[in-house]
């Protein structure tokens, strides 16, 4: 999930964005009101983590304008102010939680989890393209019906590719978002997790025969995902994209 | 002093306390979370990157204790009514 921390103390920021991450979301963050509404409007965050106590714009008045634009972003709001008042404000603006500084980490993690798993109750919980399906709350992965088994990082790998659906994904974009690694970490992680993808998807088939890839190699750019079922379309692709024909360099990973 | 001022008197110790209150949880924040995420990261570095930042909030912390401290016992040593005792 994309989640934003506004908080004006670079250092809590950074540590919540960091503990935020740990759980595998993608997180920005930004340090006073109006930079968060402007980041919210270009982006629509699933969730932000919002201090109340900001400047330009104070965490209420963010509130009030978010809620009054983008209903999708979920908000939890953290505040040191004592006053119930004030929390019940803020719930009735439309934020979903409130937290009480100090607060633990791993408070705000299991609250931020809580806040996701209710939204993706109302909202649908499967991404589907082509012959692949995901279910992103009992975390599961359908290859034509047949269930495939994917690992923590296989799973958030095709988890971004199924919400670009079908948009090419550079390689840059996917160590970046999904491994949290600078693009010019000189690694091929990407290219041998694709190719653990292709091989578990490719080989769900129940009567045995080879299945068509579901990931095609953009040349040059990186991968996205592709209907994995026969069709006119996929006939005289020409080279440009090569479905299924990963790097050669792909069967090993380098540090 | 009159118990309407009396009233307003304890007011004003409530909202300062309050503030005082809010001056320390964000160091503490700080404190908890970063020592969490040393936990977390688990190696060397990460630890001792959390042990330094805990040692800055710590400071703080200690300030604003002893902010509050002082105004305990300025508190302590007026009347009920609100009036400065003898220093005796």
């Amino acid at each position: 999930m994309r989640i934003l921390v506004v908080e004006d103390d670079r250092a809590l920021g950074l540590f919540l964005q960091k503990g935020l991450r740990s759980e595998g979301h993608s997180v920005e963050w930004v340090g006073d009101g109006d930079a968060a509404v402007q980041h919210a409007t270009a982006n629509q965050p699933d969730l932000m983590v919002l201090d109340l106590s900001l400047p330009c714009r104070d965490g209420v008045e963010v509130l009030a304008e978010l809620q009054s634009q983008f209903a999708r972003t979920s908000v939890l709001v953290l505040t040191g102010r004592s006053q119930v008042e004030e929390r019940v404000r803020c719930l009735n603006l439309g934020a979903d939680d409130c937290l009480l500084k100090p607060f633990s980490l791993h408070e705000l993690n299991a609250r931020c989890r809580a806040i996701l798993r209710r939204k993706i109750q109302f909202a649908s919980p499967l991404l589907r393209h082509g012959a692949v399906e995901m279910n992103r709350m009992d975390r599961t992965v359908r290859r034509d019906g047949v269930e495939v088994e994917l690992t923590g990082k296989e799973f958030a790998l095709l988890e971004f590719m199924l919400m670009r659906n079908g948009e090419c994904c550079t390689r840059a974009e996917l160590l970046s978002e999904v491994w949290k690694m600078s693009p010019d970490s000189g690694t091929n992680v990407v290219d041998v997790y694709i190719n653990y993808l292709r091989r578990k998807l490719g080989n769900a088939r129940p009567d045995g025969h080879a299945s068509l890839p579901v990931i095609e190699t953009v040349r040059g750019e990186g991968y996205r995902l592709c209907s994995g079922r026969k069709s006119v379309a996929s006939v005289g692709m020409g080279g440009r994209v090569l479905a299924g024909i990963a790097p050669p360099n792909n069967h090993r990973l380098v540090a | 002093m009159s118990a309407g001022s009396g009233l307003v008197r304890n007011d004003l110790i409530l909202r300062e306390m309050e503030r005082e209150l809010h001056d320390l949880c964000q160091p503490l924040t700080k404190l908890q979370c970063g020592l969490e995420l040393g936990q977390m990261c688990g190696d060397e570095a990460s630890l001792m990157e959390a042990v330094e930042g805990a040692l800055v909030e710590t400071a703080t912390l200690f300030q604003g204790i002893g902010v509050m401290r002082e105004r305990l016992v300025r508190e302590m040593g007026r009347g009920v009514d609100g009036s400065e005792a003898d220093g005796d």
